[in-house]
């Protein structure tokens, strides 16, 4: 805790902060699964949009090929094989959870960042329970796992018929 | 006292006049019906160990001056009773967030300045007002309601230790800040929303917040900081509301 | 430069938009054209492709592009912007995600617009 800050004090302090939402409630666990979850789907998104390129020539292609046709279904077979493996399925199955939770977990931040479903001021009392946890962002984020979690069962269930 | 049951306190000790070096000591000690932290604490300065540095003031949780890390959560040592942990080995440590000068005493400048940074005091147009005030300022029981909660606040800074954007971005005011940013904003008597905006509108402002609403757990008075924040917001992107 | 609170104005409508963008991808890619039995895309992928024959599908599909590119991007600058605070270095974030996000969107658009040509051409 004391001590300069470095490069790797802060890096490790930041990774400590963002990934570990032990102890501090639903709201920082929904901070933390937000955060992966964006940083993941850059990723998926990234990857997705190089490997649909293949599928039209390639980053040399900048036209129409004469054989765009023969191409891309010979593309599309090799692309099929690479990815038919279970760790790209596993894999999807997760994009599928990160993408249900952050859709609807951000449709919840986007309500609260703009003070709606939040509570009103009122006068704390002791024991006071804050209106920022309001039964509707609560709900919000339960809905956000429930669909995440159904969109993981729903791939799984896809990919390697774990409910068949 | 009956002393019949002990608990373990684990204390982060650091002295940085003697080598500098954080460790942890542990220390027995007895507890009694309704004992604070505080109270342990100060059993410790006072029978155990006279080194241990703390800082305490009021002891029943107005002052805001024992803010601590207890269990690994922000908590003020004087409102946390040993019962309520329901645990015989308690680990303190300072705030975090913080540098700190000594022992479990964190240093707050950092903090207070950010609070100073926004204005914290009613601001009038009219500078001859300001300076010798005249006037008196009527508010109705509603246009109270509006900031009263967030007036709440001691300054105990347990808030800016909980908050996992102050923990990297020191540049960012923190939800104690922020929170009384809003406070000042939505008072009747208040005459300067651009300027209070314009303190924070940057890229290590309010849009930093990403509503983890670890500091509205961690409020001893619930202020509920994240729910100023958030209504602060609402304000900065449709334009000031009615009133 | 465009102020923080525009930026975040984006970030937010992207966000919304990729909700309504999105929708209609997985909409039209996985329910509709090509894998209603089965997920593993085993026949042809001009049943993808199909989907390109509409115009309004191949432009939903830009803005999809497009906003998830800002909001990703976006997203990815405030974490590296939170992580550490200089000048130099959110200067240097700033203009590198500018720069990666617009590659992307070139590349990608680039496969749009041929498959589009080519879904044409099968029709």
């Amino acid at each position: 805790m004391a001590g300069r800050r470095n490069g790797l004090a802060v890096l490790v302090e930041a990774l400590r902060t963002w990934l570990v939402p032990y102890r501090y409630g639903l709201e920082r666990w929904s901070y933390t699964l937000q955060r992966i979850s964006g940083v993941v789907i850059t990723l998926y998104f990234v990857a997705h949009i190089v490997e649909t390129g293949y599928v039209v020539g390639g980053p040399s292609v900048w036209t129409i090929r004469p054989d765009a046709q023969q191409y891309a279904e010979r593309v599309w077979t090799e692309t099929i094989k690479f990815l038919s493996n279970p760790l790209f399925d596993a894999g999807l199955a997760i994009i599928g959870f990160f993408v249900a939770f952050h859709t609807i977990n951000g449709i919840r931040l986007f309500l609260a960042h703009f003070g709606w479903g939040l509570g009103r001021p009122t006068r704390p009392e002791p024991m006071h329970r804050p209106q920022s946890m309001s039964p509707t962002q609560r709900a919000l984020f339960w809905a956000s796992i429930a669909f995440a979690v159904f969109a993981l069962v729903y791939t799984t269930n896809a990919f390697f018929g774990v409910l068949a | 006292m009956s002393g019949t049951s002990e608990v373990l306190l684990r204390v982060y000790r650091y002295d940085p006049s003697n080598g500098g070096k954080p460790r942890y000591q542990n220390y027995r000690v007895p507890t009694f019906r309704g004992m604070t932290v505080l109270d342990a604490l100060i059993y410790i300065k006072e029978n155990l160990d006279p080194t241990l540095s703390i800082r305490y003031s009021c002891r029943m949780a107005s002052c805001g001056s024992c803010g601590m890390t207890i269990n690994g959560l922000p908590r003020l040592a004087c409102f946390t009773q040993i019962s309520e942990l329901r645990s015989k080995y308690i680990l303190v440590q300072p705030l975090r967030n913080l540098p700190i000068i000594k022992d479990l005493v964190a240093d707050l400048d950092e903090f207070f300045n950010k609070h100073k940074l926004v204005k914290p005091y009613l601001i009038r147009r009219d500078v001859e007002e300001q300076e010798n005030p005249r006037e008196q300022y009527r508010q109705s029981e509603e246009e109270l309601e509006r900031y009263v909660q967030f007036a709440y606040c001691i300054k105990c800074a347990l808030c800016y230790s909980a908050c996992p954007v102050v923990s990297t971005d020191k540049s960012f005011p923190g939800p104690q800040a922020l929170a009384q940013l809003y406070r000042y904003y939505i008072d009747t008597r208040d005459e300067a929303r651009e300027e209070r905006i314009r303190i924070v509108d940057g890229a290590h402002g309010i849009w930093r917040c990403h509503f983890a609403d670890s500091c509205s757990q961690v409020c001893p008075k619930g202020v509920d900081p994240a729910l100023a924040i958030q209504l602060m917001r609402r304000e900065m992107m449709f334009g000031p509301s009615k009133g | 430069m465009v102020s923080e609170r525009t930026l975040m104005l984006i970030h937010y409508l992207t966000g919304l938009g990729i909700l309504v963008a999105g929708a209609v991808h997985i909409g039209t890619v996985f329910l509709t054209a090509p894998v209603k039995e089965n997920l593993e895309f085993a026949g042809s992928p001009f049943a993808v492709m199909g989907v390109y024959r509409n115009a309004i599908l191949a432009g939903s599909l830009e803005a999809l592009l497009l906003f998830v590119a800002f909001h990703a991007f976006n997203g990815l600058r405030v974490i590296l912007i939170e992580l550490y605070q200089s000048p130099r270095w959110e200067h240097a974030v700033t203009w590198a995600l500018t720069v990666v996000a617009l590659l992307v969107v070139i590349y990608g658009t680039r496969t749009i617009i041929i498959a589009y040509s080519i879904a044409q051409g099968v029709a």
